[in-house]
């Protein structure tokens, strides 16, 4: 499933940075010899089609090699992994943000439906869900980095102050999908007889709420957290701008401004490969959290040898 | 009451009446379906009624004046009034969100709908290329597409419309399966209808619901998409409004004059949360489950 | 009478283990309001299996829910009455109160085995909880203390660590049983228990409730509709119909001296497998609207000795032993009988 995919994308950007004017040699050409460009134009395979340089690229990607770019002078590879931390730190951070937020919230709505403190969480979720997320990290940076000084407002330099931000920026676009899906998924399981079950035993109503039901609701709301991951990833793009931070995604943008076709298909292989190990990881922590699923791929158990006894319905 | 107007009133409830009762029923969808009235009032007359110089023209002497009651919005670096920047904006970012979305209709739909009706290889390879293009997130995806094309307003419409085109044809292929199996469809069969005379005349309208709400919050989320890319100075160039290449504008000046990228989000915000709303409340509306 | 009397009074090991009075329940629905309980009153006594008898709907598991006060409290409102257990108040008891008290001293299973246990947590985890929360002991102890549970309801100990999906309905039933009797709690209330298993399982189930009462001395409430368990096992019953108990009293009373028309109606439906070519007699009609219950006699539409004031007139419970109540006014009449023999024991 990956290889087609990884396949498919490579050739689409590849064929649309050829569609679009100019090519990454004219880039970067500007006081250059015309003997330069043109060696650079073979060297690179300018002068052929773009299914030449596309299968020499991929000749070299079967290798592992993701490709040079003479854009940035480096190897493809490399520039990917300087900027690859930050942009991971960003979303790991925003998904925490969004998770340490939507999941209480989405409980107490579940559990207090229908009242204000529920009307106000929807509200709360529909909003995030509209605000362009630039603009939220723009009147963010404005108050808290440039008027209060609190935190900074730019670049990834004051280690977690400086994630702040930009995190709680990325991470309330994400809340309202998290939100909601928590508070379905905690409604469907209120109404489960397990719940009566715990009661009667006589678990206080916080632990038949928080270990009991919730335990229940988080199988499907992880599905969700891996979904959002892959937004995560993107959504850091222009995040990423406003906050001048080091990420794949600001590298992007301007690979794809200067037609670098290698760094852009490498990096986006890349991530699509990422997205995909956390698709896989989160199908992993599914399988172990539903108890169901996990005795399917458990390997068979030896059943202890029957004693006499058991048989039959009598025991001494 | 009469017979015959007892009658009347029981024929007149058709399935469009029905969801309009309950969506009138959702004060917050009604909220928004009121704001975009509003909006769309302005944006299809605002170029009737304003002169266009205010706009764009040149007035140094009212340059970066903060909001107060001379100008309600406070004024750019070129001395124009916010206000009407702003609400000028509106055309394009409604325009762009709009046809963006139908570009994605016209070309989603259709695939999603042979992928869910042929079924076998075609959907399958349908649906592969529809994940070949989610893959890219589609911010990127419409970033590329612009570098192709070239910056301006119709490029920026192809582009927000080809970074929504997998959703419609996730969602459309989804709901033709549950519509396929439906025995008015084997009936049109076998009266020698033709599969294309099938899917339009009588697959696709029963899937009306989740496509009309689909286009409702995809619209929001394009003029977003719209938005992020002028942001970046991608799409629409200056002195065209746009409420995004407006926030890239306002950026350089956001230490003393953070007005300037205060009110054009605000109107983003205001815009996609009506269209949000409505859209959740459409949803609410047609889904069988919530009868009230 | 003045004999039975007495010994009651001077023997406090008979002081009764469960004492409700004029309980009544209602749920508030936004346009009516369910009367499920009304104005029931019962006792039970140590050692004794007490069978709540009465179809779908007449009440039973409200009065089970309000022992332990679990009625979920939107909708549900206790109108007025006691509960009293071991003496104490059940209805007025703070949150804490009654979270040591569920589990420990009162513990109940209930009807749908294949819902009521967690899917996420092993059995061994469920029993240990309850024991746990109400004893003090380390978990090491409390997971001992599960598997001997799970012998006891004879399931081998080893599948304490498996989860509920891995059991057939019959053994999650017994694990239900397992978790409510871990902390050996003096009244045990089983809401048709049995009714979602198949017939063999049921008594395997049935047998083993017995051995357990035995072992353990443990009360119990009984839930069911079906007479041919409560004929097997409980030692009084108490008949339920629309939110009252309309008869009462021990297992031979009710059964050989039936005095209700409602009860002689139920038995009158059981088919007669001796007597294949007769009629079945069902009970004519359907229960009422729980919402619109007549002052009098709920049961007078279907009833085939009512009289027109029947369900007018507030019915009284009457005694005929210290055991045995009826609620019908017809027995105003000193000289009404119902069609159904009497045997004599």
């Amino acid at each position: 499933m990956l290889i087609p995919v990884i396949l498919g994308v490579s050739f689409l950007v590849y064929v649309m940075m050829d569609l679009a004017p100019g090519n990454m040699i004219d880039m970067i050409s500007g006081d250059m010899t015309e003997q330069e460009v043109a060696q650079l134009y073979h060297e690179y395979g300018y002068d052929r089609s773009v299914f030449y340089r596309y299968f020499h690229y991929m000749k070299g990607l079967v290798r592992g090699d993701l490709g040079y770019s003479p854009v940035y002078r480096q190897e493809v590879w490399k520039l990917y992994m300087q900027r690859l931390p930050a942009t991971i730190k960003l979303a790991g951070a925003s998904i925490l943000v969004c998770i340490v937020l939507s999941i209480p919230l989405g409980i107490k709505s579940a559990t207090k439906r229908g009242s204000l403190t529920d009307n106000t969480c929807s509200v709360l979720a529909i909003l995030g869900l509209s605000m362009p997320n630039f603009w939220l990290g723009l009147m963010l940076m404005v108050y808290f980095g440039l008027r209060l000084h609190w935190l900074p407002s730019s670049g990834d330099t004051e280690g977690i102050k400086s994630l702040i931000l930009p995190a709680f920026t990325v991470g309330t676009g994400l809340m309202a999908t998290l939100m909601r899906t928590t508070r379905s998924s905690m409604l469907d399981v209120l109404r489960q007889d397990y719940l009566r079950t715990a009661r009667s035993k006589g678990v206080p109503e916080r632990t038949v709420i928080n270990k009991h039901a919730l335990r229940n609701a988080l199988i499907p709301i992880i599905t969700v957290i891996g979904n959002q991951m892959g937004h995560a990833l993107g959504g850091a793009v222009v995040t990423e701008n406003v906050f001048s931070w080091p990420g794949v995604g600001r590298m992007l943008i301007d690979a794809i401004r200067q037609r670098d076709a290698n760094t852009v298909t490498g990096c986006l292989i890349m991530t699509t490969i990422m997205i995909s190990v956390i698709m896989l990881i989160v199908d992993i922590v599914y399988a172990f959290a539903d108890p169901r699923l996990k005795a399917q791929y458990a390997a068979p158990r030896k059943i202890a040898p029957k004693t006499p006894q058991a048989e039959g319905g009598e025991r001494a | 009451m009469s017979e015959m107007s007892v009658v009347r009133k029981y024929r007149k409830r058709s399935r469009a009446a029905e969801i309009w009762r309950n969506f009138r029923k959702n004060k917050g969808a009604m909220l928004g379906l009121f704001i975009l009235v509003v909006i769309f009032a302005i944006a299809l007359t605002i170029e009737f009624w304003l002169d266009k110089d205010l706009v764009v023209g040149q007035h140094v002497a009212q340059r970066l004046k903060p909001p107060s009651w001379a100008h309600p919005f406070g004024t750019d670096d070129k001395g124009r009034e916010m206000l009407w920047r702003v609400l000028y904006a509106s055309r394009y970012s409604i325009a762009i969100g709009f046809v963006a979305v139908i570009v994605s209709l016209l070309v989603g739909v259709p695939l999603g709908a042979v992928a869910g009706y042929y079924g076998g290889r075609t959907e399958t390879l349908i649906m592969r290329v529809a994940d070949v293009f989610s893959a890219i997130p589609s911010i990127l995806m419409a970033v590329v597409v612009v570098s192709v094309l070239g910056n301006g307003t119709i490029n920026l419409m192809i582009a927000v419309g080809i970074s929504s085109v997998p959703n419609f044809v996730r969602t459309t292929r989804a709901a033709v399966l549950t519509v396929r199996n439906e025995e008015y469809i084997e009936a049109a069969r076998a009266l020698g209808k033709s599969n294309l005379y099938i899917i339009f005349m009588h697959v696709l309208p029963n899937c009306l619901s989740p496509i009309l709400v689909l286009t409702t919050l995809r619209v929001a989320s394009a003029i977003i998409t719209a938005s992020s890319l002028s942001f970046l100075g991608l799409g629409i160039s200056p002195p065209t409004p746009e409420w995004g290449s407006l926030l890239n504008a306002g950026k350089q000046f956001i230490r003393r004059y953070s007005y300037l990228t205060l009110f054009p989000g605000l109107a983003i915000m205001i815009t996609v949360l009506s269209f949000n709303m409505v859209g959740d409340g459409l949803r609410d509306a047609m889904d069988p489950k919530l009868k009230r | 009478m003045s004999q039975i009397e007495n010994k009651a009074a001077n023997a406090p090991e008979n002081d009764p283990i469960l004492d409700i009075r004029d309980l009544t329940v209602h749920y508030v629905l936004e346009d009516d309001c369910v009367e499920a309980v009304n104005d029931i009153s019962l006792q039970l006594k140590k050692g004794r299996i007490l069978g709540l008898v009465g179809e779908t709907g007449a009440g039973k598991t409200s009065t089970a829910l309000a022992i332990q006060n679990l009625i979920p409290s939107p909708p549900g409102v206790i109108k007025s009455g006691q509960v009293l257990l071991n003496g104490r108040d059940v209805l007025k008891m703070s949150t804490k109160e009654l979270e040591a008290i569920r589990g420990k001293d009162v513990s109940m299973i209930f009807q749908d085995p294949m819902t009521s246990l967690n899917p996420v947590f092993t059995v061994g985890e469920q029993i240990a909880e309850s024991i746990r929360l109400h004893e003090n002991c380390s978990d090491r102890e409390a997971l001992e203390r599960a598997g001997d549970m799970l012998e006891l309801v004879r399931i081998p100990r080893e599948r304490a660590v498996e989860y509920p999906h891995q059991f057939s309905g019959g053994m999650k039933q017994r694990v239900a049983i397992a978790i409510a009797l871990a902390c050996n709690p003096h009244l045990l209330l089983a809401d048709e228990p049995t009714t979602a298993l198949d017939v063999t399982i049921q008594a395997q189930v049935l047998d083993m409730m017995l051995d357990l009462k035995r072992q353990l001395g443990t009360s119990m409430i009984f839930i069911t509709h079906d007479l041919g368990i409560v004929a097997e096992i409980c030692d009084e019953v108490a008949v339920m119909y629309a939110g009252r108990i309309i008869e009462r009293g021990t297992l031979e009373e009710v059964f050989n001296r039936t005095r209700h028309p409602y009860t002689e109606g139920l038995f009158n439906s059981i088919p007669d497998i001796g007597d294949r070519k007769a009629e079945l007699r069902p009970i004519p009609g359907l229960m009422p609207d729980p919402t619109k219950l007549p002052k009098g006699c709920a049961f007078a539409p279907r009833c085939p000795y009512s009289r027109p004031e029947c369900i007018d007139t507030p019915q009284t419970e009457r005694m005929f032993s210290p055991t045995h109540g009826v609620r019908c006014s017809a027995y105003a009449d000193p000289a009404f009988r119902i069609a159904r023999k009497e045997i004599e024991a």
